[in-house]
Formats: structure tokens, sequence, C-alpha cells
């Protein structure tokens, strides 16, 4: 059995800690006894339904429930005027004008995207609810929409908001080491420009809430799946007039959320005003439809690139404008405009950088921070970029890559924008993923193909995920941001029959966090991962949470590993403090191995139960000043620094995980499909807790990113602004039909900076838009084609095809 | 989406004209038409079932007639909502004479909000255009026969 030492330095690897062992929450997922939001049922229940815009801009000029509130079943209607007594607006993280922006869960005076809600019924049966919404007449004046960031731009655009007076929403340069020095040694200078197109996460469970409101005592428990509620409790709190301190939120098991279930909080409080104005509890289950629709969408931004270059494709120096359209409310916005912040160069070592960003706001759906927010979107034109620059200047992509990659001597690296990378070895990771798919083979085999009129390609990229973020990010979008740093809380405690339970304020909807603290609290109890009880979900009033809480941005290997790691030691302080008095020895001598504390060398030994009856029961036989009870709580806080708001520099993540891919692919030209004929990774994402849940998070990682660059893509039509893909026969979410099998290897380069030496590991997902990408390039290298677009389904390739035979 | 086109008619244009400025005749040749429900000599609401493939639903519209230029031009503008979706369509006519008839040339501007628009569109375009066609074999046959 598993042995721990009682030293400061515990040492790693452990027995438990690295070990892939199976998952504690599979068997009662795969085994349908999961319990989700849906699985909530309370007497007396109401079913929610909205009624949604079916324009993309237009004013409000009347809205008549009477009708729906006689239908039998109905029992509340909410409009903008109940959301107007219920809420303030929300409040903006952007200066001056788009802080007045007024944002509300509901549409008022005006709906600004089709499928903006605007009312709300709950009636005793969902399918009532629904007829009601049929019932509600709503007048609307249309009004133009605006449907595009370089439109909205324009002086003459029909603006989204009024009250601001611009849909500019945010705008900044960014200037790092000498850029005009850069272009002037250049001797040559690149231009692209880039667009990055709109997808999302698409998670199983839809968004949901359940809000019951007990009068009897005025408190509010609102069930839902939001991945990070306590976050939201800002947003929630700053508006929603209700006393905060009687909100308790509830996330029970939650089926995925990949960035998409954060913007939740409007309808957390939208369900909660129908339930305060029914006087019953109300559920709300989001159909596919609406989930499509009501935005969560990925930033899409527009890229006007130029990089300065040395004939050898040494990169000297990189101007981007960047355009981003963030849909019709900032919510979330303008940090995913940002977020190229975290990897400025990305994988490169160029250090003169010029970001000029823009964020504007159209008619289409909101935002929301989707699976590697903000920084895929830089990533991909990073690497865009540099293809280019081999093609322009006749080098090979991957020589130019290699040759510009920071190169693993120069660890920890300092990036332009002050992100420091802790730690990898980027070119051996590229190499290693060029020789799974057999690169040199292909490279002499394709001009073979090629004079046989078969287009394949080789493409090869290396995204960095960078990992649990510092807030003070977001003072270089207004410095008046009261916001900074991370941290997270860990409750844990020894029962008083010996037993070890934790309780740590995330909201996993996929992670294993449950399997994964209880590898790291057994190491330090020298106990088995199954004498460590995580409660499930979260609850407000159980699990410790602070101001940063929540499962996003790649940390909880970090920060909340690091919460759970700092409650375990200090619970076993505690433990071996009263242990060593009951041994009669010094806490140092003693050692923690199969549920007992022992001297070490000895045989004497005192059993958890026995140690934890003291505490809690036979409390005259404490020692002295020792507190009865083994409850602690940690809160870990990242070792961060406020940005250098003068040179608008600061380090943005502790953590650098990076994934190389390299893939072939061929393209038909008759049809422009694309076929994957062989797909590699090679992950680091430092220490693995648990080396089976990274397996898991690379495959669905990598299928996530052939999907966004081959399928996923929210369209809009150009002139209403309707969305076009708004179910899943024009939304094309792959099955395990359209991925291939997928080739892993690991590499392990521990990170400097966390306890473990442990990194994130959720967002790098997204390689395969830039290896895609440049393998479409590759193959279709002999007739010229320029791949500017992150989406490519067979109708752009066929067109670019058609277009280059001209 | 836009649509435009011709056709002639075997009758003279006065006749022509009166058929189809008066709601309750041009109702003859609405689509699936419910109920109709004439407010005023250039207004009425009509109650359609219309839809897109499955995605099918009771319409609510409110017509109205616009730029009457007897007999010779007129504009329709009709608003519709229901099934969560809305439609928005503006018309224009112009009649002229053919030594055997009249030729009517029209034009039709029409846009879908909604789930019809988003879930059906695909087929939206076909569906209109069948729609339409329907309308003025209708309106032929009203006034030949």
């Amino acid at each position: 059995m598993a042995e721990a030492i009682l030293s400061k330095e515990i040492p790693v690897p452990r027995k438990w800690v690295g070990t892939p062992i199976k998952t504690k929450e599979a068997p009662r997922l795969i085994t349908g006894r999961g319990r989700f939001v849906d699985d909530i049922k309370i007497p007396n229940m109401l079913y929610a339904a909205f009624l949604r815009s079916p324009y993309a801009h237009a004013k409000i000029k009347r809205i008549d429930t009477s009708k729906a509130e006689k239908l039998p079943g109905v029992v509340a209607v909410v409009t903008q005027e109940d959301v107007l007594k219920w809420c303030k607006p929300y409040p903006q993280i952007v200066p001056p004008p788009a802080d007045k922006l007024l944002d509300y869960p509901i549409a008022v005076d005006k709906v600004r995207f089709a499928g903006e809600p605007v009312a709300a019924v709950a009636a005793t049966e969902r399918a009532i609810a629904e007829d009601a919404c049929e019932l509600i007449e709503v007048e609307y004046e249309p009004l133009p929409p605006v449907l595009d960031a370089e439109e909205a731009l324009k002086p003459d655009a029909p603006l989204v908001h009024e009250e601001v007076g611009t849909n500019l929403a945010w705008h900044e340069v960014f200037d790092y080491g000498d850029v005009d020095k850069a272009f002037a040694e250049a001797d040559k200078v690149i231009s692209l420009k880039l667009h990055h197109h709109r997808y999302g996460g698409a998670p199983t469970e839809t968004h949901a809430v359940v809000a019951d409101y007990d009068k009897g005592t005025g408190v509010l428990t609102i069930y839902c799946n939001n991945q990070m509620p306590m976050f939201c409790m800002a947003l929630i709190g700053l508006s929603f007039n209700f006393p905060t301190d009687k909100i308790r939120i509830i996330t029970p098991d939650i089926g995925g959320g990949f960035g998409s279930k954060i913007l939740s909080y409007t309808y957390m409080m939208l369900i909660s005003i129908l339930a305060l104005k029914a006087g019953r509890p109300v559920k709300w289950m989001e159909d596919r439809r609406e989930y499509l629709a009501a935005g969560t969408h990925c930033n899409e931004a527009t890229f006007y690139v130029e990089a300065a270059v040395k004939k050898d494709g040494t990169i000297l120096g990189i101007k981007a404008k960047t355009l981003h359209d963030v849909g019709a409310y900032l919510r979330y916005e303008p940090v995913g405009a940002l977020l190229w912040i975290q990897v400025s160069s990305g994988p490169y070592r160029f250090k003169n950088l010029r970001m000029d960003v823009n964020a504007l706001v159209t008619n289409k759906g909101p935002v929301a921070p989707i699976r590697g927010y903000g920084r895929i979107q830089h990533l991909w034109m990073l690497e865009r970029t540099v293809e280019q620059v081999a093609r322009q200047l006749s080098l090979d992509p991957i020589e130019v890559k290699l040759k510009n990659y920071v190169r693993p001597e120069e660890m920890p690296y300092v990036a332009p924008s002050g992100a420091t990378y802790d730690s990898g070895d980027y070119p051996t990771a590229l190499k290693k993923a060029l020789q799974m798919i057999n690169y040199e083979a292909w490279r002499k085999k394709q001009k073979e193909l090629w004079k046989q009129g078969r287009y394949i390609g080789i493409g090869a990229a290396l995204f960095q995920d960078s990992g649990t973020n510092n807030f003070a990010q977001v003072r270089l979008i207004y410095k008046n941001n009261p916001f900074s740093g991370n941290s997270r809380m860990a409750e844990m405690w020894m029962d008083e029959f010996g037993r070890i339970i934790v309780a740590v304020g995330s909201n996993p909807h996929g992670q294993n966090h449950e399997t994964v603290v209880s590898q790291v609290v057994a190491d330090v109890f020298g106990v088995t991962p199954d004498d460590v009880f995580v409660v499930p979900g979260f609850d407000s009033w159980v699990h410790g949470w602070t101001g940063h809480a929540g499962t996003y941005a790649s940390q909880f290997a970090v920060s909340g590993i690091g919460a759970v790691f700092g409650a375990a030691k200090k619970l076993r302080e505690k433990i071996a403090t009263i242990a060593a008095h009951m041994l009669k020895a010094k806490p140092e001598e003693l050692v923690f191995k199969d549920g007992k504390v022992w001297v070490k060398g000895t045989d004497r030994s005192v059993a958890f139960w026995q140690v934890a009856n003291l505490a809690y029961r036979n409390n005259l036989e404490l020692p002295e000043g020792v507190e009865p009870g083994l409850r602690v709580v940690y809160a870990w806080k990242g070792p961060f620094k406020l940005p250098d708001m003068k040179k608008k520099t600061l380090n943005a993540t502790l953590t650098y995980s990076y994934q190389a891919h390299a893939c072939v692919v061929e393209v038909d030209p008759e049809t422009g499909k694309v076929k994957i004929l062989d797909y590699a990774v090679v992950d680091d994402c430092g220490v693995p807790i648990n080396p089976g849940i990274v397996e898991g998070q690379v495959h669905g990682s990598a299928m996530n990113g052939i999907a966004a660059a081959l399928y996923e893509e929210y369209v809009y039509s150009k002139d209403t602004g309707q969305l076009l893909s708004s179910t899943f026969m024009d939304y094309l979410f792959p099955t395990t039909l359209e991925i291939p099998d997928i080739k892993v290897d690991h590499m392990i380069s521990p990170s400097p900076f966390t306890e473990l030496g442990t990194k994130g590991v959720g967002e790098g997902s997204l390689v395969p838009l830039g290896s895609i990408a440049g393998a479409i390039e590759d193959a279709l290298s002999p007739l010229g084609v320029v791949i500017t677009d992150s989406h490519n389904p067979p109708e752009r390739i066929y067109r670019m095809i058609k277009a280059a035979k001209k | 989406m836009h649509f435009e086109g011709n056709f002639d008619i075997k009758a003279p244009r006065q006749k022509v004209w009166d058929f189809i400025s008066i709601p309750n005749n041009l109702a003859k040749c609405l689509p699936d038409l419910q109920k109709l429900e004439v407010a005023a000599p250039d207004r009425f609401k009509a109650t359609i079932k219309a839809g897109v493939g499955f995605v099918k639903g009771t319409f609510n519209f409110e017509f109205t007639m616009l730029d009457m230029q007897p007999p010779t031009h007129a504009k329709l503008s009709a608003h519709g909502s229901g099934t969560g979706s809305t439609v928005d369509l503006e018309t224009a006519i112009d009649l002229s004479d053919l030594s055997d008839g009249t030729r009517m040339a029209w034009k039709a501007d029409a846009k879908v909000g909604g789930l019809i628009a988003s879930v059906g569109q695909r087929l939206l375009e076909g569906a209109a255009q069948k729609l339409v066609n329907n309308l003025f074999t209708c309106l032929k046959k009203q006034l030949e026969g």
C-alpha cells in the first residue's frame, strides 16, 4: 500500500499521481445513473419556454401577453417589464463609451439578434408553455441589421446599441519591441487577410435551470449547469435585485460545456424571476435549436496581417489588425479579443509585435468563451502567416516553423506581451508528430500522386494551451476593472470515522475532478483513491469557493489541485499533531500508511478513526491549543503580478501545455471534399495526474478541432441575419464516422511554476485548424491555392480550385 | 428573397384590376385560407396555413394595399406571424394592355424570420416560388374562367 512521507516536499512521481486509474465518474455516467438538472423534480414545479425574436434587429413596439396568460395551465409570463423591475443592467468591463451598453437577461425595447428571448412563460407542462408563447403578440418594427464586423465599423452602419453611439465596443493598440525597425530590416513583407469563422461547443446537455424560491426562508435555490456560476455571481449579484446571501447555487452532473455554459447566468436570472412571479419552482431545459441560435458561439475574427521576414524565413515581426465580431451583447467580451496576449508570439520567437485590436457588436448571437478562447484565433492566424511566409519564399513550411520556434533551452521564455512560457520542447514535438505520420515517405509519394491528378497534402502545426490565467489581464481592457489574479478554494475534512471527504469549488463537466482529486489526496494521506470521497457536483453552501471559482481556462490541474493539495497538507498536519500526542512522538517522526499514522521504523500506530474520534468526540484528551474537529479550508492563489500598464505587458497565464499535430489529407478536386488519411498528435501537458484522462482530453480536443476545420459553422443569412445552421442537419456536428483514428504520443515537461509540475490540458484543442489548413494548402500547392478561412467545407475548396484553374 | 415575373391574362385590364383590388376577390386565391376579415377597403386580415416541409403552422397576416393607381399599379404589403416565424412581404403589380388581354408584371420581396427561415431555409425559396405560382395560376383561372 501507499506510503506518504511527512515532509514539506512530497516527492514526484507518487503512487497515484501519474497513474491512469479508471475514473470515479464513468460508471454512473455510462450506466445512465448521472444526475443532471433535468433529473431534478420538485413538487409543484412548472416548466418554462421562451418566446424568441424572429428578427435580427427590430424595435419592440408592443407586447401583449393577455391571450397567453388566459391559456389553461399558464401560471406566469415574464417580459421586459418584469425584468426591469428585478434587474439592473449587467456591468460591463469596457471603458467608455461602450460601458454604457445596456444588457439584460431579456430583450428590452429592441431585439438585437434572431433568437433573443423576448418573453418567458411558466406553465404546468412544457407543451402548454410553448403554446402560450405562440399566443403572445409582439409588434416589431424591423430595423436593418448589421451582420459583419467591417460593415459595423462604417459610419453609416445601423447601431446595435444606440446608447453607446458606435458599434466599436473596444479598440486598443499593443506595441511590443520595435516593429517599425523589424519592417525596415525585412527582406520581404508578407500580407494576408484572414477570417476565423464562428463555431462553438456542442455539449450533449444544453443549458438548463431549475429555480426554487422558498417563501418561508426567503432562499432562492438555483440548480443549473453553468460551468462557473460563482464567478458569474459577480454579474448576478450586481444586477439582480435579490439578496445575494439568500441565493444558493447547485450544479449537479453537467453534460459538457466547452465554454458555452458560461453565459447561462442570464437564464439563471430569468428562470428565477419566473419562479418568483409564479410562486412555484420552475424548470427550463433548452432545446437544441434554442442552444444553437442563442449565441455562445466562438469569436469570429478578421485579420489583416503583415509579416516582416528575412529571405531565410526568419520572422522579424508581425503587425495585425483584428476585427472581432462579438455579436449583439458583450457579455464576457471583449476578453476574447484580448486573450491573444497569453500566446502573443505563439510558439515562435519573434520579438516585435503590433496588435491593433477591435471588438465590434453586430446583430448576431453573443459570443462566449469557447474552448481556446481568444487564443485559437490568434494561433491560427500566426500559423497561416508562417506557412504563407514559407510558401512565398519558396521554403518548406516545416523548416520555417522549426527555424522560428522558441528553443527548449530558452525556457522559461518571455513572449513579447510578457507571457512567460514555462517549459517545453516545441521542435522535438513537431518532429515526433511528423514521424508518426511517416512524413518523409509521404513527401516522396506526394509528387508522384500529383502527376496522377491526386492532391495529397501534409500539414503540421503546434499550438499552445495556456492554462491558469491571471485575471489582471482585464485591466488592459479597462484600468478600472477591480479584478486580478486567480484563486481556488477547497474544503477537506476527515469525518469522525476516519474517512476523508473533499469539496472543491469547481464545476466539472467531463474533466473527472472527483478522480484526479482523489488521486492527489490519496498520495498525501497514504491511502487509495477509493478511500477519498470527493463531493460530486457543486453546492455554494457546501463547497468552498472564491470569485474565480468554476471550471474553465485549462486550470484545474494547477489551481484546483493547488487548493486540494494545500488543504490536504493542512489537514494532514493537524492529524499529525493529534497523532503525535497520542503516540508520544514528534510529528516529523510520523508516516501515513494504510489508514493509520505510524511512528516511522516502529510498529506503533494509531488508526485514522482513533485520531478522528479524539478530535470529534473525546476532546478532553486533545492536546493543548488544538481545536476540536478535523475540518480545513485552503485557498490557493496564483503567483501573479499586476500588468505593467505603460508597456501593456503581463504574465497572463502560469502554464503552457502544447500539442503538435501532423496530418495527411487528400483533396478531391472534383468535389472539394477533404479526406484525412493520417492524423497524429504529440501532447505535452507537464506532469499528468491521470494519463487516461489526458488521453481522453487529447482525443476529444482533436475531434473538436477537426470538426471546426471541416464541418461546424454558424452561418447567418447575409441580408436578414437569420441563423441558417440552426439544427444538426445544417450545423454539422461530427460523429465518429467523420473523425479518423488519431495516433497519440506524449512528452512530459513539468511546469517549474506549479507545485506538482502539472499544467492545464483542456484547450490546446483546436490545432487541427492549423494542421488541416496547412495540409489542404499543401495538397493544392500545384494550383497555388491560399487558405484564408479557418473553415474549409467542400464548397469553399471547390470554388478555390475552380478559381485557381481559371 | 426576391421574386418577379410576368404573366398574361385573357381578360381586359379593368376586369383584372377590379378583381385584384378587392380583398374578398384576392382572398379567393390565398392558399389554405382559414379566415378572412376585411377591416377597410384597403386593409384585411387573413389566417393562412403555410409552412415549409415539416415546419407547418398557422400564420396571421395583415395585408395593406398601398399606392393604388387604378387600373395600372398597386402595391400590397403584408406582415404575417405564427409558428415562431415572421413574414414581411412587399409586392408591386403593374398592369398593361395586350392585344388580347392584360399583362401583369409583378415583383415581390419577402423577408422570412424565425423557425421557418432557420430550419426550412433550404426549402424556402422553392416553397415560396410554388406559393407564388399557385397564386397567379389561381388569379388567371378566376379571371379567365
